[in-house]
């Protein structure tokens, strides 16, 4: 076979191969594409992490004993703002979360517009009465039901709180501690004047 | 030349291949879970620890997989199906928890894509090879269509013989040797718990020990298989595991006393008085059974707390004593309780000036606490000097002042007002005492062990 002959066949044997390549890669890169661009146009972890499947949905069950014994359910506080912290005795920030909700306990206890509900969260009863005998606070402390009530909220740590508005939906979470001020912020924005 | 084998041949030369890859998946495949314990373990290793990196719910330790594996076993001992947990799961905390992606939505692309993709390339293969073949006409077509019928025939097989095969490992996933072929060869956990009872009850812990273990098998959430599995583990040596099945009873059932008492034995084996005393509270507050009062009884536990806790108590107070200034009590690491048993403790043992100096100490941080307030009026109350008396009345008239239903102002000051012979202000205080939602139940024990209450209603 001469030299130009070879070439030429080896010229359609190129041809032939990248067509075929192109037909095989094709359906490839389109799945590919599609892919990158699923997976692109999400959340990263970190806001997925911030965000909660259950912000604006109705708030799920917080119902059981309380740490006196007395019985609790969420949906009888409707109407009211609730606070559903969850929270453990020897976690520092929840420590140090904690006057916090005692000031905004104590703003709006009176007038009852917002109520708080702790959620032991992996501890015992035991420590957390002597945690609030010592920190103070006089509101509902749920203990049975409480991993019940972490696991519908997709707690992740502590301390974590939801806001829950009149209406029963979940409007704001935050991780880690909150504020006195930043909770009524919270408050006044969602119920401002258009 | 050999001539091709016929159509019948290959198809039961395929009937035999198939049929004995249907018995080797049958034999090898693990089938669905056989108990509780093992659904539970599965779906933990279906599910991503939420703040972990790459490490499922089963394998991290951190508190909230610690939490989802316990809710995880009350919903599979419930009865609740695997969709109902995974919806739990993933409304809670999205998507992403869940290793094995929907179906349904956006995710879905994750299993379509692939596919997509495959079928691409395969059409695309298809294509070429009929187009080559094309090009090489062949006139056979009597033997063309005996080839294809042999291929209808063989895919036909496959898939008959393939699902009856899948079918049949299903069934027989869970059978035992002698078991039958629907799979079902379960006793409940309540049978295995009776029966770890009887073993025990013929000293064979050993039996009760693998009984007990079947149970939580069948039922990971029982908080009775796991306390008395905890305290038969501590009876052989084993605290910590001991501690840890104890534990898990308690996170499943806080209201189980048999756990807290044996919670609180466990602790004082472990040297920890502390978390004895803790846990005896908590059994003295679920008004226990009276089984439970013998066992407590028997075993002198309260008597071994009350032991463990003073000299806790003393011992925090003496190093505290040997550091050349001693510093404030909010600067150290004893709480109310502590300085009040070791007050209570400096007292027994005639340390009365040094256990009230004890609670001023306390008081110089905390001012008008009740509790230490209460705590130092009932030591003058029971020092016997009348002049001490009255001004431990006057400590508790303060803490009633303050707070009229405080239980242990209310209890000492009956105690006082009954050595002072005014029986009707004693009664007046027991009675408000008894109006009281939650009494402390040492405060109750107190009062019935002292003949409070009979000299008082007398």
């Amino acid at each position: 076979m001469s030299e130009p002959d070879r070439r030429e066949r080896g010229a359609g044997m190129s041809r032939g191969s990248r067509r075929r390549a192109v037909w095989i890669a094709l359906p490839v890169a389109t799945a590919v594409a599609l892919l990158v661009l699923v997976l692109a146009t999400r959340d990263s972890a970190f806001e997925r992490k911030a965000s909660s499947p259950i912000l604006g949905a109705l708030a799920p069950p917080v119902a059981g004993a309380t740490i006196t014994g007395e019985p609790f359910d969420l949906d009888d506080w409707r109407g009211r703002w609730v606070i559903v912290n969850f929270f453990q005795s020897t976690c520092v920030p929840c420590i140090v979360e904690h006057p916090e909700l005692v000031a905004f306990d104590e703003r709006h206890n009176a007038a009852g517009d917002a109520r708080i509900v702790s959620v032991v969260f992996d501890d015992t009863v035991e420590n957390v009465r002597e945690f609030f005998a010592v920190h103070g606070g006089d509101w509902p402390v749920l203990a049975t039901g409480a991993r019940e009530a972490a696991v519908a909220y997709g707690v992740t740590g502590v301390p974590e709180s939801y806001l829950v508005a009149p209406s029963g939906v979940v409007v704001w979470k935050q991780l880690g501690g909150v504020t006195a001020d930043g909770i009524d912020d919270v408050i006044a924005q969602l119920t401002a004047d258009p | 030349m050999r001539g091709r084998p016929s159509a019948r041949t290959i198809g039961w030369i395929a009937a035999l291949l198939v049929a004995a890859g249907a018995f080797t998946f049958g034999a090898v495949d693990e089938g669905p879970p056989k108990t509780n314990a093992d659904r539970v373990r599965a779906l933990a290793e279906d599910f991503a620890c939420p703040v972990c990196a790459g490490q499922s719910v089963a394998e991290s330790d951190v508190p909230v997989a610690r939490e989802i594996r316990r809710q995880m076993a009350v919903w599979v001992d419930e009865g609740r199906s695997d969709a109902y947990i995974r919806d739990q799961l993933v409304a809670a905390y999205d998507v992403d928890i869940d290793y094995n992606p929907s179906g349904s939505g956006v995710t879905s692309l994750v299993w379509i894509l692939p596919v997509l993709a495959a079928g691409g390339i395969a059409a695309v293969v298809v294509m070429m090879l009929r187009s080559g073949r094309s090009e090489q006409a062949q006139p056979a077509a009597g033997s063309q269509r005996r080839w294809r019928n042999a291929a209808v025939w063989t895919v036909a097989i496959v898939v008959v013989a393939g699902g009856a095969g899948l079918l049949v490992a299903r069934s027989s996933g869970s059978r035992s040797a002698g078991g039958s072929v629907s799979g079902e060869i379960r006793v409940t956990s309540r049978e295995l718990i009776f029966e770890a009872q009887q073993r025990l009850g013929t000293g064979d812990m050993d039996g009760a020990i693998a009984a007990y273990d079947e149970a939580l098998e069948l039922q990971p959430s029982s908080a009775e298989a796991l306390t008395y599995r905890g305290w038969l583990t501590s009876r052989q040596g084993d605290l910590d595991t001991a501690a840890e099945y104890l534990d898990d009873a308690i996170a499943v059932d806080p209201a189980y006393p048999d756990a807290r008492l044996f919670r609180a034995i466990v602790a004082l084996e472990q040297g920890d008085g502390s978390a004895a005393a803790q846990e005896l509270a908590a059994f003295d507050s679920l008004d226990p059974p009276p089984y439970a009062e013998e066992l407590l009884a028997q075993s002198q536990v309260r008597e071994r707390v009350a032991a463990a806790r003073d000299a806790d108590a003393l011992a925090a107070v003496d190093a505290l004593a040997a550091l050349d200034e001693r510093p404030a009590f909010s600067e150290t690491d004893m709480d109310v309780p502590e300085a009040l048993a070791a007050a209570e403790a400096l007292a027994g043992r005639g340390d009365l000036l040094e256990a009230v100096q004890l609670l001023d100490w306390v008081l110089e941080s905390r001012p008008g606490d009740p509790d230490v307030l209460a705590g130092r009026g009932w030591l003058l109350v029971r020092s016997g000097d009348p002049e001490l008396l009255a001004l431990g009345v006057e400590y508790l008239d303060a803490v009633l002042a303050a707070d009229p239903s405080n239980p242990a102002g209310l209890v000492y000051r009956a105690f006082a007002r009954w050595q002072q012979a005014d029986i009707a202000g004693a009664r007046a205080d027991l009675e408000a005492f008894d109006r009281l939602d939650h009494r402390p139940p040492d405060l109750d024990r107190l009062v019935e062990d002292q003949g409070l209450r009979a000299a008082v209603s007398s």
